[in-house]
Order: structure tokens, then sequence, then C-alpha cells
């Protein structure tokens, strides 16, 4: 025999769970037409504005960065093992462009004339302008690791790199931090890859 | 919602360890600010570096004016004081310097060694220069030069530094001009040029 209360909580118990049920399954065809129809308007405004965001973030980051510098590519990774055992594949330089003059012995990221990818290696020697003024100031750089210097590397014909060649001095150095540029290089389907789940989660984000 | 509920995890914690990897490489870099940094003589009861060009192995004037040097150094350095415990390598560079009437700075390369360890950043002995010396446009024989230690700290992270040392003075003589009409043996001193300040 079972008490009055214990009866009374099972018959309020039957009813409730009736209606959990209708309601889950009222909620679930909502979704469903929902998902047939789309996003509402406003949540789709609302990814798109915070898309816009992120990027716009990230873009004012950067260019602060290049106006602080003064450098066009303020941060660049080591790409080859060319600066061993110094500077490593994966090790990340923050550079800077204050003073035009670049001395020797530092380390400096050039560009090439006809190239894409900037390089990085150390000033090996350089000389003034010429007193006259219709000459550039003059330097040629090495790899810390290779046996001879760039100029079977610049462009043919070249002979020095000039001030407007060089992107910037190293002067921040931090180890390992470019593993994932060296990854995303080595092996494009991971870059592929990650890009479509940063993509799915800042699409997908309700934040 | 979980999975959001991770992402959101893990962004968080990715932005966490940003921020205290890079506080904590600053606060490493900054402890380099406390090292002083004078480079000494591998010999314990010397203070000075010395580095000196013991000879002059190779020098000829090229057709177009220039002149290309070889040497060999003299060499007696230690510095092991400059690399800390933040510090993952220690390049350091013999440069020699010097003036023409064209071109008032040149700098040019002649030895160079990169170490890792404090054993290898004391170094002593005799050692032929790994690289020539070919000037721009103007000879470098009878002109006088300064040679000069540099060296370049890199660190395990943190704030590149660079430091420099003058350690010799000198006068490069005067040379022979590669002529190849003439055989090798019947090479011709050339006059010896005049250098800007000296006498």
């Amino acid at each position: 025999m079972s008490s009055p209360g214990a009866a009374t909580t099972a018959r309020d118990d039957r009813p409730a769970t009736a209606r959990s049920l209708a309601s889950r399954a009222r909620e679930a065809v909502v979704a469903r037409v929902r998902d047939a129809l789309g996003p509402s308007p406003r949540q789709s405004i609302l990814s798109t504005l915070s898309l816009t965001m992120i990027i716009a973030t990230a873009l004012m980051l950067w260019k602060t960065l290049i106006l602080c510098t003064m450098s066009d590519s303020p941060i660049v990774v080591v790409l080859s093992g060319s600066m061993e055992p110094g500077l490593r594949r994966g090790d990340l330089l923050v550079l800077e462009n204050w003073r035009r003059a670049t001395e020797i012995g530092e380390t400096v990221v050039f560009n090439v004339r006809g190239r894409d990818v900037p390089i990085v290696h150390r000033i090996v020697r350089a000389h003034g302008r010429n007193v006259r003024g219709d000459d550039e100031r003059l330097m040629l750089t090495k790899g810390d690791n290779n046996f001879a210097d760039d100029i079977g590397l610049y462009a043919p014909g070249q002979r020095w790199l000039t001030e407007e060649d060089i992107v910037g001095r190293a002067f921040v150095f931090l180890p390992h931090v470019g593993r994932l540029t060296i990854l995303m290089n080595d092996y494009p389907a991971f870059k592929v890859c990650l890009l479509a789940v940063l993509g799915y989660y800042v699409v997908t984000g309700k934040d | 919602m979980s999975a959001h509920n991770g992402w959101l995890r893990a962004n968080a914690l990715f932005s966490l360890a940003v921020v205290a990897l890079s506080v904590i490489a600053a606060c490493a870099s900054f402890t380099d600010r406390f090292t002083q940094c004078q480079p000494r003589s591998s010999i314990p009861t010397l203070s000075e570096p010395k580095i000196s060009i013991v000879s002059h192995d190779k020098i000829v004037r090229r057709k177009d004016g220039s002149d290309e040097l070889h040497v060999t150094l003299d060499i007696d350095y230690d510095l092991s004081h400059c690399a800390t415990w933040n510090t993952r390598a220690v390049h350091a560079q013999v440069t020699i310097g010097y003036e023409t009437e064209r071109r008032l700075s040149n700098e040019a390369t002649v030895w160079d060694r990169t170490a890792t360890t404090k054993q290898d950043m004391r170094v002593s002995g005799r050692f032929p220069g790994k690289y020539g010396v070919r000037t721009v446009d103007e000879g470098i024989s009878g002109r006088a030069v300064e040679l000069k230690l540099r060296w370049a700290v890199l660190p395990r992270s943190g704030k590149m530094w660079r430091g420099v040392q003058s350690v010799w003075n000198s006068t490069i003589p005067a040379m022979e001009e590669e002529n190849p009409d003439l055989e090798p043996g019947q090479r011709r001193m050339i006059k010896q040029t005049r250098t800007p300040g000296m006498p």
C-alpha cells in the first residue's frame, strides 16, 4: 500500500512528462524549419559583424606594429637553416627599421629583386655612401652557416644590397613560435584544414 | 553547446598561454640588462682582447682599380662573460675598417665564429682569415686600417644585442698590380696610395 502522498506525486509526474515530450517535439520541428529557412537576418548580420570585427582587429594590430617598427613586414619566421646554430627553423623575429643606416654585424631581413620570399642573413661588409652623393650605402650579407656570401642569391647583375632592399633589422627573438608557419609551408593540406576549422568556428560562433 | 564551451575554453587557455609566455620572455630578456659584457683575453692575467694581422698573404690590385686582400690573424679573446643563462649563441666577428677618398666608411669581415658554449667563446691562436677583403672602387694598399671585434648576442628569448671594441690599428703595405700581360713573377710595385688624414 502506498501512502496518499506518494500517489499524488505519481499522478503529477505523468502530465509533466507528456508536456516536456510535446515541447521537445515542437522545438525540434521549429529548429528543422529554421534550418531549412536559413538563419534569421538578425543572426546573419551579427555573425557578419563579428567576423568583420575579428579581421579589422587583426589588421589594426598589424598596422600598429608596422607603424611602431617602421618596417613593412615586422614579424618574420626563419624558414631555413642558413643561420644555424643561432637562428633555427621555426624561430620568430620581430624587426625594426627606425634608423636608415644598417651596421655591419646586424642580422637583417632583405628582399631580393624578383623573388617573393625575404631572406634573414647577417651583414658582413658595409661601404658608406659616396662622398659625392651619387651612390648608395652598399652592403653584402651572408648566412652564418653558409660557406659563401650572398652574391649568388641576389638578382642577376646585383652585387650589393642597398637600404631600400632591407625590410628590417632583427631586434627581438622568440624561439619555436613560428613552428605553425613551418607546418603550413611544408604541408599545404594542414593549412587548408586549419583555415576550414577556424572559418567554421568564426562563422558559427555565437559569442 | 558543449563543443562551443570547449572552443571558448581552448581560446581562453591559448590567450592566457600567449600572455604568460610573453611576460616570461620579457622578464628573461630583462635579466640580460644586468650583464656587463666586457670582452677579455683568454689568458687570465691579461685583461684586453688581442687581435692583430700577422701576415698579408695576398694583396692584388685588379684592373678595375679595386684591391683584394687576404690576411692571417692572431686572435685572442674571451666573450664568455657576455653569455648569461638566457644566451643561446654569441657570434664574434673580426672586421677591418678603412677610409678612402670616395667613401668615408668601409668595413669588411675577415673572420667570424658562432659559439654556443662558454668554451667556444674563448678563442686563442693563429687563424687564416676566412674571407678576403675586396674593395669597391679604390685600393686598400698603403691605407690605415682598424681591426674591430664585434659580437652579437642571441638570447634564448627576448631582445638581441650587440657590442664592438676597437682592437688594433695598422697600415696595409703597398702591393702588386695584377696585370695579365706580365708573367706572375714580373708583377710591379705600384705607388703607395695616400690615406686621408695621414702624412
